[in-house]
């Protein structure tokens, strides 16, 4: 199941990577502390494996088990200025980032992408 | 023209407004003009609003009374009444950041649907109103810009997240505004700040264009001095909407005419349940006396009260930091400074050998993006949801949350509604509680359960307490939960109590910035 | 030292498939392939804070169809989920995928390999979101992103790894691509992207049925690709076994210019999508009702068709597979046979009947593809309707005219688009077949004087049939029937 059971201690090198996954850049300085406060309410939150809830499904949403469907229609939308309008950084009608295959990028975790 | 003063003064409810106005006794401009002109006046001590859109409310009061004037104001049941919305809503050509300097500059092109309604209801939108950043926090402290502060004593905290939507009404800057509720964001600051607050049921108002904190457990509702004017907001937000797959395809029930229910209805008796897990331990005695007593004035009023358990309470805050975290994780992570809002980029040679310009322009982003208590639930959420701990952390918080739903459905099978206190504590100081989230996290013990299961909740003003050390007496509240869909007999409850009470009537007394006490 | 066909491979593929649908998987933006940067936008698309997403129920029902003609099981209850990662084309940090429970598991993809029926078992398809596209400026510093085909649904197909060549990999892509056409759920497009293929290819020694360490290959969009990329990788892994390394897991991006295959290195965490179903999205109910009438109005498959072709109307496996290669070609090849009196559907045919089935195959593929191919022209731009084309082999089969004929009628048919009926009576081919204006003419032959000689000399010399014959035949300016005139002919001349 887990690779530590709930309630240890969250690790400074656990807080690394999942500032790298959630894409946060931490000051070293900050990692202890949080190492601390996500292991406090890891801890607190260890009651829960008391609770006996074998056969119990888990409740993701607070409606009824049904996902309506929408019919296949276009529906008109803004234009391509509103759109642009809040983007940080566009060029001609596109939104602009730094290379995607930039320094060091095609050797690093960019390369998610499905497309 | 009518003086700001003189129309909050004799004010009495949306509905007599809207009808004022309709009936050209006031114009729209007028309230506009004198909502406006209280903003002004006060707004700087108390911190509400982020930003007041003057023009565009002007613009929408001088268009309200030219329909009136046109004869074509039969869908303006909320004709020229001033609101406030919190900033989680999307509000066409509006700036809206979620009081987050991640979105600083961010105007929608789009109203949320809920707002959209507003309008078309013929309200007066006045601009956006403070509260903790991404609606995570009990206190509006969170907020990236500045705090709100709490009417009735300003150096205590309105409560959160919407506390600048409950400040701002009990403040008279406005006589309705709408929060969101993830985990008690409505009622909480509504029971600190002495207003009447309600959180549908998940589903009766579309969370379209509503900022997502944690989506399954999100809902907007209003804030108000009563539940009738909840009741008449609530029916004009509410309802199904086809670009929200998790708004209920119900009709809505006839909010108002449930306030004119007594609590004994041709000979039925209302049954109140008391979960005795709200009284217990850590709950303010002060707080558990007034709740006591509003419970006994409705027993007086021929209520039937039952005792009723909900055994898993203790786990809500648990159940609640994990779900939550985990979605807000997953809603957070479009902020990444590519389509709109901030976007920190690395300078020239900041790079090391190997890093990525983009992968450090996301990190240093959302880094200088997001406050501390928001990074500290993306953590723990992204945390929660990595492969291998998924199964014990929200895979099981959802199977006990599935349980506490089925507790409520107990608990239900026995009584109408539940009575318990909103907050086991008076307003604090501001930074008083800022150091130690857990305790911040266990304050919303009491109104965590009922984002779980869904069910609609109300906060009202039952008494106010004079803390040590001050000489300003603080409000308390009482929650009503219902059973689901049922927010006509939350509200029923609730104008039930207001009919044979006044604490929803007593205003804070407001130092105007000349030292002169507003009224 | 072991030998190359020591070794096994063991391959599956993935497929994306684009669904032709007017707006996108989860809101009302135009689908649309291209259209100028960012404009089949809305919020959704963009992920503004705020938007929600909708389902589109055609995305639902494509996905079925496709579940359907693979003989999938189709889940009640399927669950939308979130999978997580950053990237400027992804716009809201997360793709609605599935995860936990996808629309269809199981079922199978079927094709001919060699003249040999293959199945190759499917794990799951399941129903997904696209992302937008990154245009990279080589040198440059900056990528631009377009968000046209952000939210462009798209189902994925997920074979088991029963895949053993490189080629059949390829025919594999080929049977789903022609699927989805004929399904109607795709234009499967590889060049503009409709279709999208990632492999995960590992070897193993002949004989053992463990797996060994796989890679996967991304980015191999075409059907060449698909099959060089896999042969090299193949080649690549038995390289490095014979040579005492080992495998080891990793993603490798294929780099068509240079043919050759690329390590594209990842975190170890980076695999770790976080999924979660989406909050946003209750789970997805298919009403047993709506599921059946999805079946109910299911087009035929490419190998039901094929079938048909081939048990039915006799074809050879090699017409059977020309014609079953488009859905245009063989709808077009439906409408010739009806035309031609032969309907599609009918379950059994005489001997004649399948000889007009021939005769139009045949028709269709050698005259009119033919034709059609000399000038690169598609099926859809045949100025040769399947009307027509049936009734010239109508004609053609009942005498009407002679198959040589026949061939004039068609070249002018495909010049100037008439009908045969117009060009026949313009061209004045319709033969003559009445034996009694026949008889006639062979009479005026028989009678005439001048010719008493070549009578009395026929009786020696059947030979000189064909003389009388010639002779009727100018009578009737060509237009009769030469097989009939030979017997009337034969018959009047013993009568003498």
């Amino acid at each position: 199941m887990s690779r530590h059971s709930p309630g240890l201690l969250v690790s400074a090198d656990e807080i690394r990577v999942t500032a790298e996954m959630a894409r946060l850049l931490l000051a070293e300085s900050d990692i202890p502390k949080l190492s601390d406060e996500l292991s406090a309410v890891l801890s607190y939150a260890a009651s829960l494996q008391e609770v006996e809830v074998t056969g119990v499904p888990p409740m993701t949403h607070a409606v009824p088990d049904f996902c309506p469907l929408r019919g296949d229609v276009i529906e008109p939308h803004d234009s391509i200025e509103s759109a642009l309008r809040n983007a940080p950084s566009s060029e001609a009608s596109f939104f602009a980032v730094p290379a995607v295959f930039g320094q060091g990028a095609a050797a690093d975790d960019t390369m998610d992408g499905e497309g | 023209m009518t003086s700001s003063k003189a129309l909050f003064e004799s004010f009495d409810g949306v509905a007599a407004l809207a009808q004022a106005v309709r009936s050209r006794d006031v114009s729209a401009v007028e309230v506009t003009r004198s909502c406006l002109t209280r903003i002004a006046e006060l707004d700087d001590r108390l911190g509400c609003f982020l930003r007041v859109d003057e023009a565009g409310a002007l613009a929408a009061a001088q268009a309200v009374d030219d329909q009136v004037r046109a004869g074509a104001d039969d869908d303006l049941l909320l004709a020229g009444v001033p609101v406030g919305i919190k900033d989680m809503l999307c509000t066409k050509d509006l700036e809206t950041t979620a009081a987050s300097k991640i979105l600083k500059g961010f105007v929608p092109p789009y109203d949320a649907t809920a707002v959209a309604k507003l309008r078309a209801a013929g309200a007066i939108v006045l601009g956006k109103l403070n509260m903790d950043e991404f609606a995570m926090g009990s206190s509006n402290e969170n907020s990236a810009y500045f705090p709100c502060k709490n009417p009735w004593d300003v150096t205590r905290v309105p409560g959160g997240s919407s506390g600048g939507s409950a400040a701002a009404v009990a403040a008279s800057l406005c006589p309705l505004s709408l929060g969101t509720d993830t985990g008690g964001s409505i009622r909480q600051p509504a029971a600190l700040c002495g207003v009447t607050g309600m959180k549908p049921t998940y589903g009766r108002v579309s969370r379209y264009g509503v900022i997502a904190f944690a989506s399954s457990l999100d809902q907007v509702g209003p804030l108000a001095h009563s539940a009738l004017d909840l009741a008449h907001a609530l029916q004009v937000i509410g309802g199904h909407d086809a670009h929200d797959a998790t708004s209920l395809s119900l009709a809505q029930p006839d909010y108002v005419a449930a306030c004119q229910v007594p609590i004994v209805d041709k000979g039925r008796r209302l049954r109140i349940g008391l979960p005795k897990e709200y009284f217990a331990q850590g709950l303010d005695p002060r707080i558990e006396e007034c709740v006591r007593r509003a419970i006994a004035t409705l027993e007086q009023e021929g209520a039937e009260i039952v005792d009723v358990s909900l055994p898993l309470t203790k786990h809500a805050v648990a159940i609640y930091y994990l779900i939550a975290t985990a979605e807000a994780s997953s809603n957070l992570s479009r902020y990444d400074g590519v389509r709109y809002g901030l976007r920190v980029t690395p300078r020239e040679g900041e790079l090391a050998a190997g890093q990525s310009a983009l992968i450090e322009m996301y990190k240093r982003t959302r880094a200088a993006g997001f406050g501390p208590e928001v990074k500290r639930r993306i953590m723990l959420g992204t945390y929660v949801l990595r492969s291998g701990y998924y199964d014990a952390y929200y895979r099981r918080a959802g199977q006990v949350r599935t349980l506490v739903a089925r507790d409520f459905e107990a608990a239900f099978a026995k009584c109408d509604v539940l009575m318990t206190p909103t907050s086991p504590v008076l307003p604090f100081r501001l930074g008083e509680r800022m150091s130690d989230p857990m305790t911040m996290y266990l304050a919303d013990i009491y109104t965590i359960s009922c984002n779980l299961a869904g069910l609609p909740g109300l906060s009202m003003p039952c008494g106010f307490i004079t803390d040590e050390g001050s000489s300003r007496p603080l409000p308390v509240g009482v929650q009503i939960l219902g059973k689901a869909l049922r927010d006509d007999k939350v509200l029923q409850v609730a104008a039930a109590y207001q009919r044979v009470t006044d604490w929803h009537k007593q205003r804070p007394k407001l130092l105007l910035g000349d030292g002169k006490e507003a009224a | 030292m072991t030998a190359t066909s020591d070794f096994e491979p063991v391959i599956g593929l993935e497929v994306h498939v684009q669904l032709a649908t007017l707006s996108k998987a989860f809101c009302g933006a135009r689908a649309e392939y291209g259209g100028a940067p960012n404009t089949h936008i809305d919020p959704y698309t963009l992920g503004l804070p705020g938007a929600l997403p909708v389902l589109n129920h055609r995305a639902v029902e494509y996905a079925i169809r496709m579940g359907l003609a693979c003989q999938c099981d189709i889940a009640q209850r399927s669950e939308l989920s979130r999978k997580h990662y950053f990237y400027p084309d992804l716009p809201k940090g997360y793709q609605i995928s599935q995860f936990d429970q996808p629309i269809c598991q199981n079922g199978r993809v079927e094709f001919i390999l060699n003249g040999e029926r293959r199945r190759v078992g499917l794990q799951r398809i399941h129903i997904e979101e696209d992302a937008g596209k990154n245009l990279h400026i080589p040198g440059g510093r900056t990528s631009l992103i377009d968000y046209n085909r952000a939210g462009v649904p798209l189902i994925e197909v997920v074979s088991l790894p029963e895949i053993r060549s490189a080629e059949e990999a390829a025919e594999y892509l080929r049977a789903i691509r022609q699927l989805v056409r004929f399904l109607g759920i795709s234009d499967g497009n590889m060049e503009e992207g409709s279709l999208r293929c990632d492999a995960n290819v590992s070897i193993r020694p002949r004989g053992s049925t463990s797996l060994g360490q796989r890679t996967e290959l991304k980015n191999i969009n075409s059907f060449k690709y698909v099959h060089k990329a896999i042969e090299h990788e193949i080649l690549r892994q038995i390289d490095i076994v014979q040579s005492g390394g080992r495998i080891i897991m990793e993603t490798r991006g294929w780099d068509a210019a240079r043919g050759t295959s690329r390590s594209q290195r990842k975190k170890e965490y980076a695999h770790d999508y976080r999924y979660l179903p989406d909050p946003d999205l209750p789970p997805l109910h298919i009403d047993p009702m709506w599921l059946e009438s999805i079946a109910a109005a299911l087009p035929p498959t490419p190998m039901q068709r094929r079938d048909h072709y081939l048990e039915r109307l006799g074809l050879t496996p090699y017409d059977a597979s020309v014609l079953t290669s488009e859905r245009e070609l063989c709808d077009f090849f439906d409408a010739v046979l009806i035309a031609a009196g032969l309907p599609a559907s009918a379950t059994s045919l005489s001997e004649a009947e399948r000889g007009r089935a021939k005769l139009c195959a045949n028709w269709l593929s050698s005259e009119l593809l033919g034709s059609l191919n000399k000038e690169s022209r598609l099926i859809t731009d045949s100025p040769v309707t399947a009307e027509s084309l049936g009734e010239l082999i109508r004609f053609i089969s009942d005498g009407t005219i002679s198959g040589k004929q026949g061939k004039e009628v068609f070249a002018r048919m495909y010049e100037s688009g008439e009908t045969p009926t117009d060009l026949i009576e313009k061209l004045g081919l319709r033969q003559i077949s009445d034996p009694e204006v026949i008889t006639a003419a062979c009479r005026k032959v028989v009678d005439d004087p001048a010719i008493r000689k070549q009578v009395e000399k026929f009786k020696q010399n059947p030979k000189l049939l064909g003389f009388f014959v010639g002779k009727a035949l100018a009578e009737t300016q060509g237009k009769a029937k030469p097989e009939l005139v030979s017997e009337i002919m034969l018959r009047l001349l013993a009568e003498k």
